[in-house]
């Protein structure tokens, strides 16, 4: 940690643990490691210097009567107490437990300064702690602190989205239609292309696994130069030379679904009535489609119709309709206005967006971190 | 240091939090070990007996702090220490322990309070060795357990996850993020 080496330099203040057990002295040297502000160092049972504070577990078996006795022996050392009923010890200056950081450092500090200590310590004012506790609360609640965002949301881009333009597609007709069939009955099938008889897809609905002898980037190809082109099969084999890899029918179904939406809305999902994530897909373990994350983020969080999806997000409206086809393939949409869905809120989409966002700071940290993290 | 910039990963005995910080931090993960007063660096087939720390550096100087709980349920106290304030909590759990559930009951009361202000995301380890229960089973799983709890995302993302896996925590991470803002990266 580089901010402890501005302080390396500095004498280290010596605790003395009382009545802490092994695991609880471990935590105590991490929060030491972690204050950057004075150079605290928990002594071992068998270092005898003088500590500068001691620092006591009054709830552990013998807490209460070391801590007594390291008193009598140490009368001019301070000693924190820590506990969950300060009341039931009023001779002590307590810590009520959970023990923070927030609340730690700054305790240790009252009880340092007015000691008669002989050597300087390396304390501030206590001005940081206080400024740490309002970071605190502000990042765990990231929601909540845009309502004090004054500044006017940023003019944004009109995404490139024109709904008249969007195409749709039938999924309970034609290939994907026959594909959920033979799920639902559980009869093995192959799906084979007419054109020269090579099997493509074998599909096990009893072992819930489907072999493939084709990637997601030439099933796409396939698809796009005919669906009429494929045909179910029963009893085709696939090649000798075919490189065969099995899935699971989840895993084929999101894919088959993505690849057969290309870009299109599914007929069953309405463009403008809220559709709402009812649970996130498997997302480590299916094949990735652009944006899958965010999507699933966003419509787990709130129902939105495709078009106010697509306005909020600024999200390729291609992504979103391969998303949507994908997830209702796997029954993880909830759309129907019948089922209890909240009719889309009235609000203009714009505010909407800036009212569900942190703060442009924080939006800025994040996004980092997000960049570093994808590109690990 | 910032105390905000934090992730930690908690969850039970073995389901991978150490693996999981380690394959995505900056620096070799410190573990605090309870004998020595030094930072011990991890060896694999360890238990943590107190935490892990890792770091993400963002380049601009500031950067992400990881950190992992021990396993060992009785140490509520050092969480406490450990979530004040923070990014987000990552829930690992092992497919191969008796009782899935009851892990994920533990750990979600455990961190009641700061679910409620920040979100959740559940990583499912060992499936290559226990393919039961399955994402949608915990899910269903998470509807019982969670009944009594106020949680920032009710519905996280819970995914198979290899703790050893780069690419795997990545993705836990990534979902942690978009959790938090589905529009972080886009166009300002
Ligand atoms: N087969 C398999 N092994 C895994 C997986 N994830 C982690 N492991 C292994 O499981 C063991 C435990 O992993 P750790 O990362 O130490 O688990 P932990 O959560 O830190 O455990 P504690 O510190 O004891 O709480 C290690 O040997 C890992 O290599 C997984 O998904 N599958
Ligand atoms: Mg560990």
């Amino acid at each position: 940690m580089t901010d402890k080496a501005q302080i390396a330099g500095t004498p280290s203040i010596l605790v003395r643990g009382i009545g802490l057990d092994i695991r609880k002295e471990a935590v105590f040297r991490m929060a030491f490691r972690m204050n950057r502000k004075a150079n605290y160092s928990l002594l071992e049972a068998d270092d005898h210097q003088v500590p500068d504070v001691a620092i006591a577990d009054l709830d552990s078996p013998d807490g209460l009567a070391e801590a007594d006795k390291f008193r009598k022996e140490n009368p001019g050392i301070p000693l924190l107490a820590t506990t969950v009923v300060p009341n039931s010890f009023p001779q002590f200056v307590t810590l009520t437990k959970p023990i923070r950081m927030e609340t730690l450092f700054p305790a240790l500090e009252q009880l340092l300064r007015p000691s008669p200590m002989t050597r300087e310590l390396p304390l501030q004012q206590p001005a940081e702690p206080v400024e740490q506790v309002q970071n605190t609360a502000a990042a765990a609640t990231p929601a909540k602190l845009s309502t004090s965002v004054q500044q006017p949301p940023p003019a944004r881009e009109k995404p490139s989205f024109d709904p008249n333009q969007i195409e749709f597609f039938d999924p309970e007709q034609g290939l994907l239609a026959l594909v959920q069939r033979a799920i639902r009955d559980q009869i093995p099938v192959g799906i084979v292309d007419r054109r020269n008889g090579r099997l493509l897809w074998r599909i096990l609905p009893e072992q819930g696994k489907v072999d493939a002898s084709v990637s997601m980037e030439e099933a796409q190809a396939i698809f796009r130069e005919g669906e009429e082109n494929l045909v179910l099969r029963d009893g085709a084999s696939f090649a000798d030379n075919d490189s065969v890899h099995s899935m699971t029918v989840t895993e084929y179904l999101w894919q088959i679904h993505a690849i057969a939406a290309d870009g299109r809305l599914s007929k069953k999902i309405p463009l403008n009535r809220p559709v709402k994530l009812r649970r996130w897909p498997n997302l480590t373990r299916l094949y990735p489609l652009p944006e899958a994350l965010r999507l699933a983020a966003f419509l787990a969080r709130s129902p939105a119709s495709p078009a106010l999806t697509i306005r909020m997000l600024q999200v390729q409206p291609q992504a979103l309709l391969n998303f949507l086809a994908a997830a209702d393939a796997l029954q993880l949409l909830e759309y129907s206005p019948a089922s209890g869905v909240a009719s889309e809120p009235a609000i203009p989409s714009s505010t909407l967006a800036e009212a569900q966002r942190p703060s442009p700071a924080k939006r800025g940290f994040l996004g980092r971190l997000l960049a570093k993290i994808a590109g690990l | 240091m910032r105390e905000d910039n934090k992730i930690v990963f908690t969850g039970p005995v073995g389901a991978g939090k150490t693996s999981a910080i380690s394959a995505i931090s900056d620096v070799p993960i410190i573990s605090t070990d309870a004998k020595a007063s030094d930072m011990t660096i991890n060896r694999k087939g360890h238990t943590t007996v107190a935490m892990d720390y890792g770091i993400l550096h963002l380049g601009d100087k500031s950067k992400v702090h990881l950190y992992g709980t021990p396993g060992q349920e009785r140490f509520d106290f050092m969480w406490d220490i450990l979530t004040s304030g923070g990014l987000g909590l990552i829930l690992m759990l092992d497919n191969t322990r008796p009782n899935p559930q009851k892990d994920m009951h533990f750990f979600l009361h455990a961190f009641k309070d700061y679910i409620a202000d920040v979100p959740v995301v559940l990583g499912i380890s060992k499936t290559d060795l226990n393919p039961r229960p399955n994402t949608a089973d915990y899910a269903k799983m998470l509807a019982e357990v969670s009944q009594d709890l106020h949680m920032l995302n009710p519905v996280p993302p819970i995914f198979e996850v290899d703790g050893r896996n780069k690419e795997d925590v990545k993705n836990l991470v990534m979902a942690l993020l978009f959790s938090i803002d589905p529009g972080l990266g886009m166009l300002p």
